[in-house]
């Protein structure tokens, strides 16, 4: 399987090989610039996240990813720097704003820093809760972004019967999620 | 429309996979279903929360393996100076080595399956444009493996077009028109991946079909095929026959010679 869809997949000896080969780049470059190792270490596991992210989301097909991370760390660095800014980027995945009023609706005025950690909460606890076929299935299409065409041949079914499934395991999920983020909200 | 392909809009329309016009015509019926916009909302939401749990798993996750490594790196500097001497020396010795290796290397005779690899060049695509003027046969399930497979041909990303396009193979019907074509891109699949002999039955079993317009680049890429499986005699009969094509035989000829 290739480097990138070893990182695709989050493989840990691939992002180890990779923070392996261009951490003494990363940490020098950012030290000489005013920075500190924990700075580095914390651009470079931001970074690390969106090259996942950018193979999946772009199929980006790249000849060294050893060089291309490396880029992106020390764009990002200058950035920060240029935006003189302290506290590392954090990855806007999603607005958590935009759920509050469905918590509302359930009765509950929580915080918005106490509502995503709730709402992660909920979901470690029901990916426990459905059936391990599910769970795969979920992850793959969800997390890792896999197309449903590959994951039928990997799990053996069909397309069409895929389709279903992942339809039936997202509804028991979002039925045990939203279950268990009301228990939360409820506990406080 | 029925739960499912509703359940699939709403996915398409969260995910951001619907075109301009789609997402248009979506977002004006989210303002008069009350119902929709609520299934959108929970659909954006779960969404949300498993990647953002995702994400902290994964950061956590590198964070652990930085502090191995971190940790590895310090232990190394501790005896740099002298360790580098030593690696440096190993250094040296290991890129001649290398260096008289790979002269060597370009010295001798290439193999087989070399010479085959050195020749081949992907069959450029013609089914896509085929399906596009044709349109599909119906609307039978194996035509999405067909799609997905030549576009991860498109992409070279080709162990998956060896898994979409066996699918289509293996069930579409026998009258479909492209099982032709498809199947040559399948057996050309199995080549890029090294997997010679099952490129070899494939373009065996497309040899064997009278008054096909493939002829030409079957007994081609089948030369080739049997040659990357060390099958010379074989692959020699085939890259005889291609002396008087127009197309191929100039590179047929100059690959003959090398034999």
């Amino acid at each position: 399987m290739g480097f990138a869809k070893r990182l695709k997949n989050e493989e840990t000896e691939a992002i180890q090989d990779l923070i392996i080969n261009t951490q003494g780049k990363c940490f020098k470059y950012i030290t000489r610039r005013g920075g500190t190792i924990e700075e580095a270490k914390d651009l470079m596991n931001e970074m690390m996240i969106r090259l996942i992210q950018k193979l999946r989301i772009n199929n980006l097909q790249l000849i060294n990813i050893n060089a291309y991370y490396t880029k992106m760390v020390k764009n990002a660095w200058l950035e920060q720097k240029r935006k003189n800014k302290q506290a590392p980027q954090v990855l806007a995945l999603d607005d958590p704003d935009q759920y509050l009023h469905i918590v509302r609706q359930m009765g509950y005025r929580p915080e918005e820093g106490d509502l995503i950690d709730k709402r992660i909460l909920a979901v470690r606890e029901s990916w426990q809760d459905i059936k391990p076929d599910c769970r795969s299935l979920l992850h793959q299409y969800y997390v890792l972004e896999e197309k449903l065409i590959g994951i039928a041949e990997k799990m053996g079914y069909t397309y069409n019967f895929v389709r279903v499934k992942k339809k039936r395991c997202w509804d028991a999920f979002e039925k045990i999620f939203f279950l268990k983020l009301k228990k939360l909200l409820e506990d406080g | 429309m029925d739960e499912l392909s509703q359940f699939e809009k709403v996915e398409r329309y969260v995910l951001g996979k619907m075109t301009p016009e789609e997402t248009s015509a979506f977002e004006h019926s989210l303002q008069t279903d009350a119902k929709l916009s609520e299934s959108v909302q929970r659909k954006r939401m779960l969404l949300g929360s498993i990647k953002l749990a995702h994400e902290e798993d994964l950061k956590s996750k590198i964070s652990a393996i930085q502090e191995r490594t971190s940790i590895d790196l310090s232990q190394n500097s501790e005896i740099r100076p002298r360790k580098f001497r030593k690696l440096s020396t190993a250094l040296t010795i290991a890129a001649s080595v290398l260096l008289i290796i790979l002269a060597i290397w370009y010295l001798i005779p290439k193999s087989d399956q070399q010479l085959a690899r050195q020749y081949f060049t992907p069959y450029p695509d013609v089914l896509s444009q085929q399906i596009e003027e044709r349109g599909f046969f119906g609307s039978h399930e194996s035509e999405t493996y067909l799609k997905a497979g030549m576009s991860e041909y498109n992409t070279q990303d080709y162990s998956s077009s060896t898994s979409s396009l066996a699918s289509y193979i293996n069930e579409a019907p026998l009258e479909h028109p492209f099982l032709q074509e498809g199947s040559l891109y399948l057996a050309l699949s199995y080549f890029q991946v090294q997997n010679y002999p099952e490129s070899t039955n494939i373009l065996l079993r497309l040899d064997e079909v009278p008054n096909t317009d493939l002829g030409n680049v079957i007994d081609w890429y089948l030369g080739l095929s049997y040659l990357a499986e060390g099958k010379r005699a074989e692959a020699k009969i085939k890259l005889t026959v291609l002396s008087n094509d127009d197309k191929y035989s100039a590179r047929a000829e100059a690959l003959l010679e090398s034999f």
